[in-house]
């Protein structure tokens, strides 16, 4: 099981600590295109900044939160551009577990960024500048096996257009298959406008083809493949947690 | 009676009686100015204020804007009817009328004016490519630095509404601060050539003084402009900076600057009188940038620059909020305050608008008295 503090990050993000209360929705900066802006508004933003942001933009639109029921919640978060992406959302919890296990940011683990400038921009803003392809560079992380899989683990969807990654809450191990209880932030196209955003499941493996397994997310059977081509699937672990 | 009081006590007595009669004349003129501006409806609307929305500020629309009119009109007129001393009114005045000018054209146009499109980087830099007049594509490289400074004045938080846009009023307040540094640097002699530091004595940065004085004229035009947002907050705290300004021209010598500070306090008197909550009018930028640039330049003609961080401290505290947020949201992608300016982020912590105000006023107060005593050595 992941810390008590990770798994705080998480309950957050799924309870939005604001009105009724709702799932942080996806939200993904690539279409926007936003530089230099809030962490909230480019899908990096932790729960607490989502909740300020949304207060202060429900002020200028003379929106009142607190009486909002979830839906009408989520619709507004959804049509101001406030979420979460896939990193963003991977960075914030496993984060929170690394202060809780290391005592040391998540960041202090993972390698700089090359040329100077980069390298300091990325330390002030390091939830912008950790992405999938950053977690799954060799000199942050290593593939793990299956059988050795354990909470804080994470798996990465490789494309060549767009990558995507999962953060491993728990393992349960049996003689036939091994099950992993994983949580991300995405989009289904099935979600249509306003159901994207954090989404818990279960990946039941009997072998290392990650992709082969069966991903079951609300009762349902899902398959990453059906939005694009999964060319690298991978589980791994994070130097922090090793 | 007062042929016995001496010369000094006489000139006390004169700063003090134009003072009283700025603040009469102001409470005279100030219902016309009242019936003025909403004849004409020049009046705040809420497209481009997003703090209108927050609760306790819904009752400022509709609030007349330009009340800074009454300070900037009755100065410039008393300065012009006694013309006490032309070398060292008329450019204060004129600096002022400058930068309230500007602040009235951008007042104006928030009110009356329409959209203004702002192109991007990126569609210029296409635009340079597939312009099909080769004269046109010509044209946006020649403007490209400028183009290029627009854009970056963005990160300011200019909003790209109907107002004067930020790298435009850096400008015009550039040319503002570039005449004070002129007059006082090539007009006023070899005295204000140099700094002067209480405690210390006389600094001299030589030709650097003409860049560092455009840039506080600047910066505390803005300063008081940023700090205009709550009813009475400005007024308030910029009668105790007059205040003591006047007092240390006359204890300086300078009769004629402590007279035309002693006339802004007592005209700012009858305008906070009917700014405080709930505004009969507001200051607008033609108030706020007027009073902002003459602030500036009365210290800095009687040298005392180094402790106008002291006797406008709120107003640069309001400033450095802007800049710290601003920094905050570039490098960090954080909001440091809930909203800046600072008085806005006590407003949303909770704070009653009057609360945030008069504490505001006390610790500006403080701060003031303590400018003064600095000032005095």
């Amino acid at each position: 099981m992941l810390s008590p503090e990770a798994q705080k990050t998480i309950e957050s993000y799924i309870n939005l600590p604001i009105g009724a209360g709702c799932v942080t929705p996806y939200f993904n900066n690539r279409r926007k295109k936003i530089r230099g802006g809030l962490r909230a508004l480019i899908g990096k933003g932790s729960p607490k900044e989502i909740v300020e942001e949304a207060e202060i933009v429900a002020l200028r639109e003379k929106a009142d939160l607190k009486n909002l029921d979830s839906v009408t919640l989520k619709k507004f978060l959804v049509d101001k551009n406030l979420g979460i992406d896939c990193s963003g959302f991977a960075f914030h919890v496993l984060n929170a577990e690394s202060l809780a296990v290391n005592g040391k940011r998540l960041g202090a683990y993972l390698t700089s960024q090359k040329g100077f400038l980069r390298r300091f921009i990325s330390r002030f803003r390091e939830a912008e500048n950790i992405s999938v392809s950053h977690l799954v560079s060799e000199e942050n992380s290593t593939v793990v096996n299956i059988q050795n899989a354990q909470s804080g683990d994470i798996i990465t969807l490789l494309n060549s257009e767009y990558n995507h990654v999962v953060i491993i809450e728990s393992v349960e191990h049996n003689d036939a298959n091994t099950t992993l209880h994983y949580i991300h932030s995405y989009a289904w196209p099935e979600d249509g406008v306003y159901g994207h955003g954090i989404h818990r499941g279960t990946l039941t493996l009997s072998n290392e083809n990650i992709m082969r397994g069966t991903w079951i997310e609300d009762g349902h059977v899902v398959n990453f493949e059906k939005k694009r081509p999964v060319e690298k699937a991978e589980l791994r672990r994070l130097k922090a947690f090793i | 009676m007062t042929d016995f009081f001496p010369s000094q006590i006489q000139s006390l007595t004169d700063i003090v009686g134009f003072g009283i009669l700025a603040a009469v004349i102001s409470i005279l003129w100030a219902p016309l100015l009242i019936k003025f501006l909403y004849h004409f409806k020049i009046t705040r609307r809420s497209e481009y204020d997003a703090t209108l929305a927050i609760e306790s500020r819904k009752s400022k629309i509709n609030t007349p804007v330009m009340g800074g009119l009454l300070v900037i009109v009755t100065v410039a007129l008393l300065a012009f009817v006694f013309d006490w001393e032309r070398r060292f009114t008329w450019v204060p005045i004129g600096v002022m009328l400058l930068s309230a000018l500007l602040g009235g054209i951008d007042d104006l146009l928030n009110i009356f004016g329409t959209e203004r499109r702002s192109r991007s980087m990126s569609q210029t830099m296409t635009l340079i490519r597939v312009h099909r007049k080769w004269s046109m594509r010509l044209w946006l490289i020649l403007t490209f630095p400028w183009t290029l400074f627009k854009r970056a004045s963005l990160w300011l938080g200019s909003h790209p509404g109907k107002g004067v846009h930020v790298h435009e009023k850096l400008l015009l307040q550039f040319i503002a601060g570039a005449v004070s540094a002129w007059w006082i640097y090539w007009k006023l002699a070899e005295n204000w050539q140099d700094i002067y530091i209480p405690f210390y004595g006389f600094l001299s940065i030589g030709i650097l003084i003409v860049p560092l004085i455009t840039i506080v004229v600047m910066f505390t035009a803005n300063a008081v402009n940023i700090s205009d947002g709550m009813d009475g907050l400005a007024g308030g705290m910029l009668i105790p900076t007059f205040g003591s300004l006047a007092f240390l021209s006359w204890v300086a010598g300078f009769n004629e600057l402590a007279i035309l500070n002693s006339i802004t306090a007592g005209s700012l008197i009858a305008y906070t009188y009917f700014n405080i909550k709930p505004a009969r009018f507001q200051m607008g930028d033609v108030g706020s940038l007027g009073l902002g640039a003459l602030l500036a330049i009365n210290a800095l003609a009687i040298n005392q620059m180094a402790i106008l961080p002291l006797i406008a401290f709120m107003f640069y505290a309001e400033a450095v909020s802007v800049l710290v947020q601003v920094t905050g949201r570039t490098f960090l992608g954080k909001r440091i305050f809930k909203m800046a300016p600072i008085h806005h982020h006590f407003e949303l912590k909770g704070w009653s608008e009057e609360k945030t105000i008069m504490r505001f006023w006390v610790i500006h107060l403080g701060f003031v008295l303590l400018g003064v005593w600095v000032g005095l050595h």
